[in-house]
């Protein structure tokens, strides 16, 4: 049994600075580069789903990401938290904003796994990647394979031959039996930090092999359904009051005064 | 006297809200934010040494009285302001009392013609930076637990801030300074600008850590906000070329407010796509009156160039100025993660630093078994020397007796290769109970000198029993 985890590297949006969100004369690209680049945040949990069942179940694990040389970084960091392959398609272009053309590129490449190996059941992607944000990927991908896809997933257990997924909804932990294949898309829940790696481990990743596959097809073959116009900046405005002590009324009073205005006004 | 006893007293005295007595709260005031205790609480630790209670102290004359009490009834207390001690200082034997003074935290006054201001303890130091700020002022002073802590501990400690190198640390900045002895007598150091009458007795209470008294006001220096800035990053190849650089520009006598050296694991970490794979990264802010930082900018700039750096420009200053103190926001993040991590910070002088920093990472990783990262930086530096801030996580088995294993090889690796090439076992967190035993080694044949001021000043041994001095 093969288990897949798709990541994906992204800056580090948290080092961003506030005054460099500009958006560059292209309309359609911010230049954030001076910050790291990390694994994203959803994929780290879906790692860490993949790995935990590999602790407890005889599976074979592997990463699959797009990019170029650069993301051999997150490959390598898996193969040091105990991922037992790394493999990398081949993209030199930015495909941040074209959820579609990733999910091609990763359908091709499964498909062509799947002619050697069949027991590739599960399918991991984090739920949506921290800088576009589309929450595509995995689902236009068991679009493209023709699989089943479950969503908001935080937590897999194998029992028996089958797998309990469990999954956000919005009244609470949905708990599901599964057939496979099938992709399943992570959101974070608690306790899900991806392990840390030693130093060691980390050395020992360094020297290990790294797969790289040169998909035959251009990005051209996807026809996207939509086109990116622009990106603007959405500035955030606070509406904070803040109050000062004053001798005659208290930060408290004047609270007091401020909501039984506001209710006065129905304004809730 | 038993403990229903001692809680009824002081609920007479100070009335019931200010005593408490759940155990959930006696278990938050345990211990402090050391990195030891965060992974130990992951794994289940919990202290079986709780206060009796913890009082809330609101004037000088209740801290005075208080004490007085606890003196003739022969109980140990631990004074206690902000909370974010990192070397177990504030954690409580059992049955003791502590002091909170975290709500006398009125700001008396901002005094601008002599340039101080006075606050009492339980100020919480952002507290007062925002309100200098306002008035053009401010405190020179920020250390990393900026948004934790308060004024009382901040002397106590003997704290440092990141903009030492122009404004110093703590020691540098008190002016006068007013506790409570273990007696009970109020005492006032009145404020003046410097004397010569015996030795400086404000230096008792420096580095104190509650351990002769308890400080219920300080005055400090405020400074004019700078009305200029310059912010420059250099990759350097070596290390110890950036502690060479570093060294040259303080002898010369310039003062880069923020002068900072990251070895190549941090500046990988931190500032990767500014830097090589192995280059350090040297970080420098200048500021001062007029026309002063520019030169100091460029002075910086043709020592730095002469030992072969790469200029970085301003960035990483603006991003390190921007996240510096994030960790505040997330003190157990490795703890969850079931890693042992913490920091320690040690000094010496130019002549060893660079030996002590290149020992120390190689032992530590030979000899730590699953070791995730050991790091360091200089980010104090003086006219003698400077300080390493060493930044260690190394993984364990899930259990409290594991974590106290690991986490005392890294720290004894520390410690030993310190006081091995004459260093100092604390450069600004203190000692606290953790270090406390490595401090017949620091003192040398001036220990003496401590136990004697303890003995003096707290003859019961009422005042944080195991801080400074190691319990026999």
């Amino acid at each position: 049994m093969t288990i897949m985890s798709c990541i994906k590297q992204v800056h580090d949006l948290d080092i961003v600075l506030k005054d460099d969100w500009i958006v560059e004369s292209d309309g359609v690209s911010i230049n954030i580069d001076y910050a790291n680049r990390i694994m994203n945040t959803f994929d780290e949990t879906a790692l860490e789903l993949m790995l935990r069942l590999s602790d407890e179940h005889k599976v074979k694990t592997k990463v699959v990401t797009l990019g170029d040389q650069k993301s051999d970084t997150i490959l390598r960091k898996s193969l040091a938290v105990g991922v037992e392959e790394a493999v990398r398609i081949e993209a030199y272009e930015n495909l941040t904003f074209k959820p579609e053309q990733v999910a091609f590129h990763l359908k091709k490449y499964i498909q062509e796994e799947l002619k050697t190996d069949k027991d590739i059941e599960i399918v991991m992607c984090g739920r949506q990647a921290d800088n576009g944000n589309h929450g595509q990927t995995g689902q236009l991908l068991a679009e493209m394979l023709g699989w089943p896809c479950i969503t908001m997933v935080t937590d897999i257990k194998k029992v028996k031959d089958e797998y309990k997924i469990s999954r956000m909804v919005d009244f609470g932990i949905e708990h599901l039996y599964i057939n496979t294949p099938v992709i399943v898309t992570v959101t974070q829940s608690d306790n899900k930090l991806l392990r840390m790696a030693t130093l060691k481990a980390m050395l020992d990743a360094k020297k290990k092999p790294i797969e790289v596959y040169c998909s035959k097809e251009s990005n051209e073959t996807v026809s996207p359904t939509y086109k990116l116009e622009k990106l603007t900046i959405n500035t955030l405005k606070k509406h904070c009051i803040f109050f000062e002590d004053k001798d005659d009324n208290s930060k408290t009073d004047q609270l007091i005064q401020l909501l039984k205005k506001q209710i006065g006004n129905e304004v809730y | 006297m038993e403990q229903s006893k001692v809680v009824e007293y002081f609920e007479g005295k100070l009335g019931k809200d200010r005593v408490l007595t759940e155990a959930s709260v006696l278990q938050e005031f345990a211990t402090d934010i050391t990195g030891l205790r965060m992974v130990q609480k992951h794994f289940g630790w919990s202290s079986d040494q709780l206060a009796t209670c913890v009082l809330k102290i609101q004037t000088k004359e209740e801290a005075s009285e208080v004490i007085t009490f606890l003196n003739e009834q022969k109980i140990v207390n631990v004074p206690r302001t902000g909370g974010s001690g990192v070397c177990l200082g504030l954690e409580t034997p059992a049955g003791s009392v502590v002091l909170d003074l975290s709500d006398m935290n009125r700001i008396l006054e901002i005094n601008e013609e002599n340039l101080t201001v006075t606050a009492e303890a339980g100020v919480p130091l952002q507290v007062l930076e925002e309100t200098l700020n306002k008035k053009g002022y401010t405190s020179g002073h920020f250390p990393q637990s900026l948004p934790l802590a308060q004024m009382g501990g901040l002397v106590a400690t003997r704290s440092i801030g990141q903009f030492s190198t122009m404004y110093g640390g703590i020691e540098d900045m008190l002016v006068g300074i007013e506790g409570v002895l273990p007696d009970g007598t109020l005492t006032r150091i009145k404020n003046n600008p410097r004397k010569s009458t015996g030795p400086d007795l404000r230096h008792i209470w420096l580095g104190s850590e509650g351990a002769f008294g308890v400080i219920t006001e300080v005055t400090v220096k405020i400074f004019k906000q700078a009305p200029e800035r310059v912010m420059q990053a250099f990759a350097i190849k070596d290390f110890k070329d950036g502690l060479s650089v570093i060294k040259e520009i303080v002898q010369a006598g310039w003062k880069p407010a923020v002068t900072r050296l990251h070895d190549r694991t941090e500046a990988a970490e931190s500032y990767g796509p500014f830097v090589e794979e192995g280059e350090s990264i040297m970080l420098f802010l200048s500021e001062g009156p007029e026309g002063f930082a520019c030169l100091e900018g460029k002075e910086v700039a043709r020592v730095a160039m002469k030992y072969g750096a790469r200029p970085l420009g301003s960035k990483p200053l603006e991003i390190w100025l921007v996240h510096r103190n994030d960790i505040c926001d997330h003190l157990d993040m490795y703890a969850v993660q079931g890693a042992v991590a913490d920091t320690c910070e040690i000094s010496a002088m130019w002549s060893d630093i660079g030996t002590i920093y290149d020992e120390v990472i190689e032992r530590v990783k030979n000899e730590v078994p699953h070791l995730v990262a050991v790091t360091g930086h200089s980010s104090h530096s003086y006219d003698q020397g400077t300080n390493i801030y060493f930044m260690f996580g190394a993984m364990c088995a899930p259990s409290t007796e594991a974590a106290q294993k690991t986490y005392d090889q890294l720290f004894g690796i520390i410690m030993e290769t310190t006081l091995k090439h004459n260093g100092s076992i604390c450069h600004h967190h203190g000692v606290g109970r953790y270090r406390a035993k490595w401090m017949k080694k620091e003192l040398g044949t001036a220990y003496t000198m401590l136990e004697k001021i303890k003995t003096a000043f707290d003859p019961n041994g009422i005042m944080n029993r195991g801080v400074l001095l190691p319990q026999e």
